[in-house]
């Protein structure tokens, strides 16, 4: 049980980051963690650009290290279609207008005693 | 975002054509895609070539990685174009120039720890290569004797991706420091690590380099990739600066700078300009150095542990 938690936790931290990292470019981080019968969106954010508004969908995953790839290659087309499929059903609930819709993949690799590393992959699928 | 791209040779019963192995590396989720109508044994080339690169201290590209054979409408078959591939990804990777596959041919199946396997057909390969105008063929190290027998064409043999990159990386920037001390390098690159092994009594100047107007590399840098052997080390003043200096020198990785001592700045006429490379294994002998006795280096040398490798 103590394993799943800390596993949680990596999970959580690497979302924290990846947060900031979208902040960071500009983002707006609309909603965390949101879930339907489908599945779960980790972040949806909003990103004003010359065209309008783009709504992102992004899938983080998070790893200890790379001894299992890089998490990137945990991300697989399935994930993302199935990420498609939410992404309607919360705009479908939200009702948010928006010009485009954009999915993103962030892999972060968290080992512990050293910074943090971050990939975003943008319009992934 | 960067692509390369590599060449090979497909065989159609003895007739060879050349093939172009693009490489390109792309925004996108992890993922390799072998297009160019590859048979099945070569569509498993993604998955060897991706073993045998990580087990070779190389890195497979964390993104969209688009190999491409070209012509397309020309069907390929069989693993020879491993290496050809794997040279296209490390150049895009910028592991080496991209021109250095230029005027290249490579042909070699690999294994999953990197070494390279004996094809089929090296010499018929080889020849359309030659007649295609390319200057040199990189091959299996065992069927470096086959495909040798076309004249009119530079052949290489190695054994392992290991080697490539060796061959291809380090192979220029040597044959560059030797180039630039004078030697004469009749029309081929060095491709043997070099040794260089100073006499005790030569001069700090004679080891370290200088130059007036155009940097003149010398013994050190000489021995750049490969190992620098300093026998009697003890004996010698200057040989003893040298080992300082080398000390010093591999941290800042150049021969000369401002900060080193009055002696060495006078040795090196104009210090910061004769940034000539040098990673190498330095091997130290004399008296009272242990475990070495003077004037048994060359015997010596597979035992020398390197004070120095950078």
């Amino acid at each position: 049980m103590a394993k799943t938690e800390s596993k949680q936790q990596l999970g959580v931290r690497g979302e924290d980051l990846a947060c900031a990292e979208l902040e960071r470019q500009g983002m707006q981080v609309l909603e965390r963690n949101w879930r339907c019968r489908l599945g779960e969106i980790d972040i949806v954010a909003r990103e004003a650009g010359p065209t309008g508004l783009t709504l992102v969908f992004c899938e983080v995953k998070c790893r200890s290290g790379l001894g299992f790839g890089h998490p990137l290659e945990a991300i697989t087309f399935t994930k993302m279609r199935t990420l498609r499929r939410l992404a309607a059903i919360w705009m479908r609930e939200h009702q948010v207008k928006a010009s485009t819709i954009r999915l993103d993949a962030i892999g972060v690799v968290l080992v512990s005693g050293q910074p943090a590393s971050l990939t975003h992959v943008r319009a992934v699928g | 975002v960067a692509s390369a791209c590599g060449w090979s040779v497909a065989l159609v019963g003895l007739e060879g054509r050349i093939v172009e192995v693009e490489a390109d590396i792309g925004a996108g989720l992890p993922r390799t895609v072998l297009v160019g109508l590859p048979d099945s044994a070569l569509y498993q080339a993604r998955d060897r070539c991706k073993a045998a690169v990580s087990n070779s201290g190389q890195e497979w590209p964390i993104s969209l990685l688009t190999i491409n054979l070209s012509p397309a409408t020309l069907p390929k078959a069989g693993s020879h174009y491993d290496l050809a591939i794997v040279a296209a990804i490390l150049a895009a990777q910028g592991i080496f120039r991209a021109d250095e596959l230029r005027r290249t041919v490579l042909l070699g199946e690999l294994g999953l720890d990197g070494r390279v396997r004996p094809i089929r057909g090296v010499l018929p390969a080889t020849v359309a290569a030659q007649q295609a105008g390319f200057t040199r063929v990189i091959v299996p190290l065992r069927q470096a004797g086959e495909a040798k027998l076309v004249a009119g064409i530079d052949v290489f043999g190695i054994a392992s991706i290991t080697q490539l990159v060796a061959l291809l990386h380090d192979s220029l920037e040597v044959s560059a420091v030797h180039s630039l001390a004078g030697f004469n390098l009749a029309n081929e690159l060095i491709t043997r690590p070099p040794y260089s092994d100073p006499h005790h009594s030569a001069s700090v100047a004679s080891i370290v380099g200088g130059g007036q107007r155009i940097a003149r590399p010398r013994a050190i840098s000489c021995a750049h990739k490969g190992v620098l052997f300093l026998d009697d080390s003890t004996e010698a003043q200057s040989i003893q600066w040298c080992g300082f200096i080398l000390v010093i020198a591999d941290a800042l990785s150049k021969v000369a700078t401002d900060n080193l001592t009055a002696k060495f700045a006078s040795a090196v006429r104009q210090p910061g300009v004769a940034r000539v490379a040098r990673r190498q294994s330095l091997g130290l002998a004399g008296v009272g150095l242990g475990g070495f006795s003077s004037g048994r280096a060359m015997a010596q040398l597979r035992n020398i542990r390197s004070v120095s490798a950078a």
